[in-house]
């Protein structure tokens, strides 16, 4: 900066706190009077421009424009609300796409594995809405052979997928009807195949077992032709008159003769020496 | 004319209610937002007078200035800067796409007529020559170097303030100013307005 520069705007900055007039600064700097004259009078005759100010006709004109605009634009009277509904869409959106992604990402984990609680909990999810639920405990008992066969070889994990494998095969059980037993028991019994050729042998349980409640029953029928069986009186039984017979047990005689086993003859056996050969 | 003397640093008086005006604007109360412009309309009219030289936009800028601040309420926060700093902000932005979208500008001869709407406070024919010469002459300026001088002693705003409106560094805005200063001052002694 020059001192021409530097003149300029210590006089500037003067002028502008009110420190002092135009007369003063160039009084304070008669080398540079001359180039600061104009200068200084220049900002200080645009401050002039102050004066200027709009007729109340203008305000007024431009207040109704402005009034008709602002009722054709209202403003939302929360608008933090709308900020915070935006930014809850955003989180929920974000949120969403988390989960699907780790679903999707959920669904290969294995026993034992961070991922694996939420695979079944996503399956629990899809049985829940689905529409054929028995369809759907057919894939998870198809996925809990392919874990079983997996983790065959770690000990943990085997014990704990074995126990998911045999939970869904019971559900299985227990949706058995007459319209899908073909299909469940068809579906089982080549699971129980597939673990066989794997090495894996599933302890002995009660899965041929049909529920009794399952069976077909036999229905009455509503016009019946037989002739009903005659109604039996219950027996009575007087249980004061039953006879005084104690049972005995005889003891058999034990025998006189105790048998004795008789050690066999002492033969030290000897070895003889055949006669040398001529 | 010869100008001796000038005022101090200008200083609005503060509106006491300004931040509730504001709350209460933010909440869709349009007689509050009335209320600020009202406070501030002057100021923002002057500003785009002295930017624009066809008088006939000054009435449009000023309503679309309100308006937008009106729709972006919301973007201002209370406290961060003055709220006329931000309409001045808005002003200034508005101005630049005017120009940059006005295609068939008016040759400047044309354009110089003072609007009749903007009064001065005695009639008298040499302030209104004066202001309009002014006008003229700021319109010799970039833009950056107008808006530096109108911000600072039209405006009366201090160069921190003009700095973040215009978006740059105090000294740049300094360095326009004094630049602005002295073609304005050659131009105004050719003319022999100073």
């Amino acid at each position: 900066m020059t001192e021409f520069e530097k003149a300029l705007q210590e006089c500037l900055y003067n002028l502008e706190q009110g420190d002092s007039n135009v007369d003063e600064c160039l009084r304070r700097y008669p080398k540079h009077a001359r180039q600061l004259e104009p200068i200084l009078l220049t900002s200080a005759y645009l401050q002039r421009g102050r004066e200027a100010r709009p007729s109340d006709a203008f305000k007024a004109r431009v207040r109704t424009k402005l009034v008709k605009q602002m009722y054709a634009h209202p403003r939302k009277p929360a608008g933090s609300n709308f900020m915070f509904m935006r930014l809850a869409v955003g989180l929920a959106v974000v949120f969403l796409a988390l989960l699907a992604t780790g679903t999707v990402y959920a669904q290969g984990a294995l026993p034992g594995t961070a991922f694996y609680a939420w695979k079944l909990a996503s399956e629990n999810a899809w049985r829940v809405v689905s529409s054929d639920p028995v369809g759907i405990d057919l894939v998870i008992a198809e996925r809990r052979v392919d874990e079983l066969i997996a983790v065959r070889d770690e000990p943990t994990l085997y014990s704990q997928a074995l126990e998911a494998y045999l939970k869904v095969t019971e559900r299985l059980k227990s949706e058995i009807d007459t319209q899908n037993k073909a299909q469940i028991l068809t579906v089982l019994d080549a699971q129980v195949e597939e673990l066989h050729q794997s090495g894996i042998v599933l302890p002995q349980t009660d899965q041929d077992v049909i529920p009794p409640s399952d069976e077909p029953t036999l229905t009455p029928l509503s016009t019946s032709t037989a002739t009903p069986l005659p109604v039996l009186e219950t027996p009575q039984v007087d249980l004061t008159n039953l006879p005084q017979i104690v049972p005995t047990i005889q003891v058999p005689p034990e025998p006189d003769i105790i048998p004795t086993i008789q050690a066999p003859p002492k033969i030290i056996p000897t070895l003889e020496i055949p006669p040398p050969i001529p | 004319m010869t100008v001796r003397s000038i005022q101090t640093a200008y200083k609005d008086p503060p509106l006491l209610e300004e931040a509730q005006l504001i709350d209460e604007a933010k909440s869709g109360d349009s007689q509050a937002f009335a209320k600020l412009y009202d406070a501030y309309v002057e100021r923002v009219s002057r500003y785009i007078y002295f930017r624009v030289s066809e008088a006939i936009d000054t009435e449009d800028l000023v309503s679309q200035v309100f308006l937008k601040a009106w729709e972006n309420l919301d973007r201002y926060k209370i406290g961060t800067s003055p709220f006329i700093a931000w309409l001045y902000t808005i002003a200034r932005n508005l101005v630049i796409d005017h120009y940059r979208t006005k295609k068939d500008s008016l040759p400047l001869e044309e354009a110089i007529a003072l609007p009749s709407d903007m009064e001065m406070p005695d009639e008298e024919a040499q302030t209104r020559f004066d202001l309009q010469a002014m006008r003229d002459a700021l319109q010799f300026l970039t833009s950056d170097q107008q808006q530096a001088l109108i911000l600072k002693y039209i405006a009366g705003l201090p160069n921190d303030s003009i700095a973040k409106i215009m978006n740059k560094q105090e000294g740049t805005v300094r360095g326009l100013q004094m630049r602005a200063l002295q073609t304005l001052s050659k131009y105004m002694r050719e003319k022999e307005l100073v």
